[in-house]
């Protein structure tokens, strides 16, 4: 995948502002977008316009493309302290915001035009990237906002005798496009995402600048004397799973679990990816000090039970703090930590849902997808696919969140059983599998 | 076991972690780090000084640091 250029500050400041700018003044406009989008089957979550981002001065180059194209734009400083009403622009195909450097187009005029051919632009053009624009819902959890919006649709619907309504349980806002991991964990119809809860990743770090992460992480710290800036893929890749973003930039699938929850990175892996007992101990510590409902592992060793693990995992669920961890790919034994009993331990599935032929066995509570799984890398790639039961862990991390976001009283001891209790039960034995395949609440 | 290796030092909690973490300096255990949140004590000593701490109250056990290792970049996932 080649190098992206733009960067993710900067994106994600430009998307928020434009959407800021049509919440703010047009929400009846809005509003009947929604309702255009449902009506259409379309539960993306896109508007059907589309967001044109400028590189650094190209503004103008910019608008004289758009008029070239045959585009009536209108331009924000035309409008009072550039207040504009998205919804009531005239009859304009496009709206320019100067001050972040983004047009907004409208998706009859971006088709018409071909716009939407390349995601991205070489180095001659404008155009930074174009990518579509979503509903934002700048308080309620934007599931929570659906269900309720499609609840009085439907009310609406039975009062002027257009049929039944639509039962509740059939109102499952979905997210197309994402990983078999998250769709076989069911957290696409989720509702949940990990809002308020504090997630701890113990592994080799993070790409800090991932423009898929910004303003995601909470705290950072290094137990290993290296930057936590992650430079061997693995932490990256198991934080993608269980906190990457709900709608990724273009074609990329959604692959990550519990999309705001507070990412706690901590580096207890070196870059050639090792450490050890005393690293992985220092950031247990550390997660726990800072009181992360859900610390993920995905490391560890083929070793007996050790006594400073089961100390750590059984003051973790004193403190309200669930560790999960990987069984491993030896296709043997449980290995350390996850072999201690106070440590929630994860066998990996394959996409059919039978156990990976590396997973290890024997002391395991659940399972969850560890084959090809597509997360985070850390840029210039941004994405890879791995296997293990390290990627099955963080399925379980992030599930693990969403549970917790569901009532406060799910932490420590009773997470640990509500995820037992709300799994998928498998027909294979509980040494593969453990309770079953993880599911989301 | 090395001269000097790496031990973990996990306490019982009959004792305060920073109390043990005297007592172990006072029997010739380097400390390192005190982890007050899951009560493990890490640092080095002579092996053969291991067995004596392994009495000291307020200890549960005494073993080597081990090697966690994941594998370096690409590897097919050791862990």
């Amino acid at each position: 995948m080649p190098p992206r250029k733009r960067s993710g500050t900067k994106r994600a400041a430009k998307t928020g502002a434009a959407s800021r700018a049509q919440g703010t003044t047009a929400d009846n406009g809005i509003e009947a977008m929604l309702l255009a989008a449902l009506a259409a089957g379309d539960d993306t979550l896109e508007t059907g316009r589309y967001l044109i981002s400028y590189k650094e001065g190209a503004l103008d180059a910019g608008k004289r493309r758009l008029a070239s194209q045959g585009m009536r734009t209108a331009d924000a400083r035309d409008f009072a302290a550039q207040d504009v009403n998205v919804a009531d622009v005239g009859d304009a195909d496009a709206v320019v915001f100067p001050e972040i450097g983004v047009a907004l187009v409208t998706g009859e005029a971006a088709r018409s035009r071909k716009m939407l051919a390349t995601a991205e632009s070489s180095d001659d053009e404008p155009e930074q990237v174009i990518e579509p624009e979503y509903f934002v819902f700048s308080t309620a959890d934007a599931g929570e906002y659906l269900r309720g919006f499609m609840r009085a649709a439907a009310t609406i619907a039975a009062d002027i005798g257009a049929g039944d309504g639509i039962p509740d349980d059939e109102i499952q806002p979905e997210v197309f496009g994402a990983t078999w991991g998250l769709i076989a964990c069911r957290v696409p119809p989720s509702v949940r995402n990990g809002l308020g809860i504090r997630v701890a990743v113990l592994d080799t770090g993070m790409d800090l600048g991932h423009p898929d992460f910004v303003g995601r992480v909470a705290a950072a710290a290094s137990f290993v004397g290296q930057p936590v800036q992650d430079m061997h893929g693995h932490g990256t890749h198991c934080i993608g799973t269980a906190c990457g973003p709900q709608a990724p930039p273009n074609a990329t699938p959604r692959y990550g679990v519990a999309y705001r929850s507070q990412i706690f990175v901590g580096k207890v892996l070196t870059n050639s990816g090792s450490g050890s007992t005393a690293s992985v101990l220092a950031g247990m510590n550390w997660a726990i000090a800072n009181r992360c409902a859900v610390i993920s592992m995905s490391l560890g060793s083929q070793a007996p039970v050790q006594a400073a693990y089961t100390n750590a995992g059984t003051a973790a669920l004193n403190a309200g703090c669930l560790i999960v961890a990987a069984a491993g790919n030896a296709g043997s034994q449980t290995g350390a930590p996850a072999n201690s009993p106070s440590i929630f331990s994860v066998a990996s599935l394959d996409r059919n849902l039978t156990p990976s032929s590396f997973s290890n066995f024997g002391k395991v509570e659940i399972a969850a997808p560890g084959r090809d799984i597509f997360s985070a890398a850390p840029r210039p790639r941004r994405y890879a696919t791995m296997s293990g039961t390290s990627m099955a862990t963080p399925h379980v991390a992030g599930v693990a969140a969403l549970w917790a976001q569901v009532n406060p009283a799910f932490r420590g001891r009773t997470l640990w059983s509500r995820l037992r209790a709300s799994a998928r039960v498998l027909p294979l034995p509980v040494a593969r599998v453990g309770a079953g395949l993880v599911q989301a609440p | 076991m090395t001269e000097h290796g790496s031990w973990v030092v996990t306490t019982s909690g009959t004792h305060t972690v920073s109390d043990v973490a005297r007592a172990l300096t006072e029997h010739g255990f380097d400390v390192e780090q005190v982890l007050d949140a899951v009560g493990v004590i890490t640092g080095r000593c002579a092996a053969s000084r291991v067995p004596a701490l392994r009495r000291l109250a307020g200890v549960s056990d005494v073993s080597p640091d081990f090697p966690v290792d994941i594998g370096p970049p690409e590897s097919p996932g050791a862990w």
